[in-house]
């Protein structure tokens, strides 16, 4: 609660938050407030520009640009938590079980993880979403996977720390055994980490997820992705520039949103800089 | 009846050499041949200099440190050479509380969590009973140490540090342990708190008929809490005597120093304090002989080549030093 009220004070964090609440709003409350339906599709006013009728104008179909991107957030959230979800969840008991560990298990699992890391974020999604076949589901798990080692090395340096903790001692010698020690100590105390580095990492999930979207391997027609729709507005730029303008700005300022909060949540849950 | 008996405990640690680029490391000889036994309801203090080895003797009786040579019996079994369930078993019947009670209690858990983990941990460990049952323990445990049942909501950086201290205790008592080491639990509290946190000991002590082995680097706690006591230069075990007879009747020069050392509390008295020279010699570099000989006001020529045998002056009086015959 003391985190809530320091965070409240913090303008970059209020910025932050502020605009993501407006995402969720916007993707909450989708079906009420968005002025047509996604797929809704009205030949007769094709490639309008922004205007009273439609904010953002519609597309080559004639739906409503504004009203698909309403929806659209409800994908890239839905996205950037399960991303996160799997990623962290999974970064978090591989770095925990190294970082306490140690030895040749830490050794194999952070080799893997550095296996992982090597590539390039976005080429390996591409080329496991591919491999995967093109779905957002898929997508999800590609992204997922491609995250996991961020969570897993920042984990396993808090495990190496807190495993020297008295209070991992004094268990031992109550008789714990490592999977107690692992989920009741050490990742407990590595979750605010968790929780910094989530928030930062879901601006980027939604990022790589759009850009998959956009080469077709991730959400697949009609749906209302942001990435998808940019990819189809491409060719309209031109002479269209609100397609793929629109779409591309929320994407920005999700992507922003979630860095600025998550820089905040660093800031004043990390106490050695706390100020 | 000892519940406790260490013999020939030996641990040796490799640090790395020097700060150069060199590639050979250094035996650190933390723990050197210690003997000694802990009898039923009695506390055993060790006492001695920071970097003596005590703190190693404790966590190798714990088993968080893995002695190299030695016998660590407890209720009859070596715990040395247990390993997995069996070591599980047989530590479930120790305790410990540590020096310091901010890091010693885990900062995401309820006292109710930290005082019932020790029933809960595991599958290899008997569990004991059900949710209520554990409920009931955790209530008599803090009880026990001053607690009321009002506070198992709360977490430990709410409580002073006396308190976090008796959170430690009450932890450490709720499996009804034989054995509790004590690694130097009131180094960090007020002077006003340890007197508190030490007559509970003892309280829990008459009560339970527990023992304990009690580190402190402290004479005057150590005084005031041990039945016997057992003395640490550089790893080995100078003198080890009824508490009593070790402070009244020191033998091993390095006694002598350090109760010479020791400020007497009133400021009437001009002390003269004898302060040995020098400091302790690095325990990578033992002197050969006695450790002590450097700085030994009576050493011997002999002191520089052999280390002085057990001598045994009276009844559970066991000095180490070349001044003396048996």
């Amino acid at each position: 609660m003391l985190t809530l009220r320091i965070l409240s004070r913090n303008p970059s964090a209020a910025a932050g938050g502020g605009i993501l609440a407006v995402m969720v709003c916007m993707a909450l409350l989708a079906g009420v407030l968005a002025p047509y339906e996604p797929v809704e599709i009205n030949l007769s006013e094709r490639l309008q520009g922004p205007g009273a009728d439609h904010w953002f104008g519609t597309d080559e179909m004639g739906r409503d640009i504004f009203s698909r991107i309403m929806y659209g957030a409800r994908i890239s959230l839905r996205i950037g938590f399960f991303v996160v979800a799997i990623a962290g969840g999974l970064g978090a008991l591989i770095g925990a079980t190294a970082g306490y560990l140690g030895g040749w298990v830490d050794n194999l699992m952070m080799r893997v993880m550095d296996v992982i890391i090597s590539f390039p974020s976005l080429v390996l999604a591409m080329a496991l979403a591919a491999a995967m076949g093109p779905s957002l589901n898929n997508a999800i798990l590609a992204v997922a996977f491609v995250m996991i080692p961020k969570f897993a090395r920042m984990v396993r340096g808090e495990a190496l720390a807190v495993r020297e903790m008295p209070f991992v001692l004094a268990s031992r010698v109550a008789g714990a055994g490592h999977a107690w020690i692992i989920l009741r100590h050490i990742l407990p105390n590595c979750l605010n980490s968790v929780i910094v580095l989530a928030t930062l990492t879901l601006g980027d999930a939604i990022l790589i997820a759009a850009s998959l979207s956009f080469i077709g391997l991730g959400a697949q027609p009609p749906m209302p992705e942001w990435g998808a729709m940019i990819s189809v507005g491409r060719k309209f730029l031109m002479d269209q520039w609100w397609y793929a303008t629109f779409p591309g700005l929320f994407i920005l300022f999700t992507v922003v949103g979630f860095n600025i909060l998550g820089d905040a949540l660093r800031d004043v849950l990390d106490p050695r800089i706390r100020r | 009846m000892s519940v406790v008996r260490v013999e020939g405990l030996y641990k040796a640690f490799f640090v790395k050499r020097g700060s150069g680029w060199g590639w050979g490391k250094d035996e650190l000889r933390a723990v050197d041949g210690v003997s000694f036994s802990v009898a039923q309801g009695e506390t055993f203090g060790l006492v001695g200099e920071s970097g003596c080895g005590k703190s190693t003797v404790g966590n190798c009786l714990l088993r968080l440190t893995i002695p190299d040579q030695g016998r660590l019996v407890f209720h009859g079994q070596d715990l040395a050479r247990l390993s997995g369930r069996a070591l599980r078993r047989a530590r479930s019947g120790m305790a410990v509380v540590f020096q310091d009670p901010q890091s010693s209690l885990d900062p995401r858990m309820t006292v109710r969590g930290l005082v019932a983990a020790p029933l809960r941990v595991g599958r290899h460990v008997r569990r004991f009973g059900t949710d209520l049952e554990v409920e009931q323990r955790v209530a008599v445990a803090l009880r026990e140490v001053g607690l009321g049942a009002e506070h198992m909501s709360r977490y430990a950086h709410e409580f002073s540090g006396g308190q976090r201290q008796r959170i430690a205790i009450a932890r450490a008592l709720i499996t009804n342990p034989a054995f509790i080491v004590l690694d130097e639990p009131t180094s960090a509290l007020d002077v006003s708190v340890q007197a508190q946190v030490l007559n509970l000991l003892q309280d829990i002590q008459k009560r339970r008929g527990v023992s304990y082995l009690f580190i402190s680097h402290d004479l005057t706690v150590i005084r005031h809490m041990s039945r016997r006591v057992g003395v640490m230069y550089l790893g080995v075990l100078v003198e080890n005597a009824m508490a009593d007879n070790l402070f009244l009747r020191p033998l091993h020069p390095y006694t002598q120093a350090l109760l010479a050392a020791a400020p007497i509390p009133d400021p009437r008295t001009r002390q003269n304090l004898a302060v040995l020279p020098g400091d302790p010699p690095s325990p990578v570099r033992v002197p050969p002989g006695c450790r002590f000989h450097p700085r030994c006001p009576s050493a011997l020529p002999v002191c520089k080549q052999s280390a002085p045998p057990r001598v045994y002056m009276g009844p559970e009086h066991v000095v180490a030093c070349h001044l003396y015959k048996s």
